[in-house]
């Protein structure tokens, strides 16, 4: 399940030979295999991750959560093995960027990112198409923070640390709502994504364009 | 490039706006708690000595895994802490506190009597136990306002 090659409905494939010889793509822009397309993310994820890093933080649990906008278009166009494994990889390396590596921080990163991405990815597969990314972001973001409460309640902090939740929580809702309309609106206009993955412009092309 | 603009859907506007009752709720739930009954906070049972190593200074700090015990002011119980000299036998009745026995030579904590009101507090620093109500404050005027 977890090879990095094995064939799927979404590997975009050589098929697309209409697409591979536009200009202005990137260099040799023949639609890439779906793991490098894994890598591809997972890099800027760690990108985004050092980027979000360097911002400072008025209190350690405040985040934007900037590394999670990979993850949030990879749920329409990753299988889900290459989704976890994407998954994965973010959270090792925004935890090796970070430093928290093996601290309990490590701890509550891993429940908080899986439970955001099993969320993410099941509220996508069953609410298709009526939702935007912002409420699926929303929803992720809610499960992620939810989790890394719950964690740090039994493992570090104890009771005390529902006085922070509200605030916590509420921090999460902005930033997660800016960042899903920050997806949805780069899903919606990149001339990149439908080129890597043909099946995306067909679902692209059936709503209103209105360019 | 088309610069549509973004979808926004309905149940995005729902997730959003149900995301924010859950949060009014777990603040409600939160803050509420200290507008309710009061509670008693115990904390206690560190195995460690008083007394230090003499080098270092703060050698003496050092706690083994101290413990916190919750009770709202309503229940009658009696709660037995542990402590480096022995057992501090705390008795919750009738609404107030107590330190009924303990093993520390001053036995200040017993003379302390019994407390009720939020803000108060007894402490057993030989025992490491400390015993605090939490709460709203009453509505009474303080020491400076009266």
């Amino acid at each position: 399940m977890r090879s990095a090659n094995s064939p799927d409905r979404t590997s975009p494939g050589n098929s697309s030979p209409g697409s591979s010889s536009r200009p202005g793509g990137l260099p040799g822009s023949r639609p890439p295999r779906l793991h490098r397309l894994v890598a591809l993310a997972a890099a800027i994820c760690l990108f985004l991750a050092s980027i979000e890093y360097v911002i400072p933080k008025p209190l350690p649990f405040l985040r934007i959560g900037l590394a999670n906008l990979p993850l949030l278009l990879a749920l329409d166009l990753f299988p889900v093995s290459h989704f976890f494994l994407l998954l994965g990889i973010k959270i090792l390396g925004q935890s090796l960027i970070q430093g928290s590596l093996f601290s309990f921080a490590f701890l509550l990163s891993l429940g908080g990112s899986l439970a955001s991405g099993v969320v993410m990815l099941a509220a996508r597969r069953a609410l298709k198409g009526s939702t935007s990314l912002i409420g699926i972001a929303i929803l992720g973001a809610m499960a992620s923070n939810l989790v890394q409460l719950t964690l740090a309640r039994y493992l570090v902090f104890g009771r005390s640390v529902w006085m922070i939740a509200p605030a916590f929580l509420l921090v999460g809702l902005i930033s997660s709502s800016i960042l899903g309309y920050l997806a949805q609106a780069y899903k919606q206009r990149s001339t990149w994504l439908p080129k890597v993955f043909p099946q995306l412009s067909e679902q692209a092309a059936s709503p209103p364009g209105s360019s | 490039m088309s610069a549509s603009r973004v979808r926004i859907r309905v149940l995005d506007i729902v997730v959003f706006l149900v995301a924010l009752l859950v949060i009014g709720l777990i603040s409600l739930q939160t803050y509420a708690r200290g507008r309710g009954s009061p509670e008693i906070t115990i904390s206690g049972g560190a195995q460690g000595t008083t007394q230090g190593t003499g080098q270092g200074g703060g050698q003496d700090a050092v706690q083994e895994a101290e413990q916190q015990w919750i009770y709202p002011l309503d229940t009658e119980t009696t709660v037995r802490v542990p402590g480096p000299l022995g057992e501090t036998v705390v008795e919750i009745a009738d609404g107030t506190v107590r330190v009924v026995s303990s093993p520390c030579p001053e036995k200040i904590c017993i003379k302390t009597g019994r407390i009720s009101k939020p803000g108060q507090w007894i402490a057993c620093l030989p025992n490491r136990v400390f015993i605090s109500i939490r709460g709203r404050r009453s509505e009474q005027p303080d020491a400076i306002s009266q």
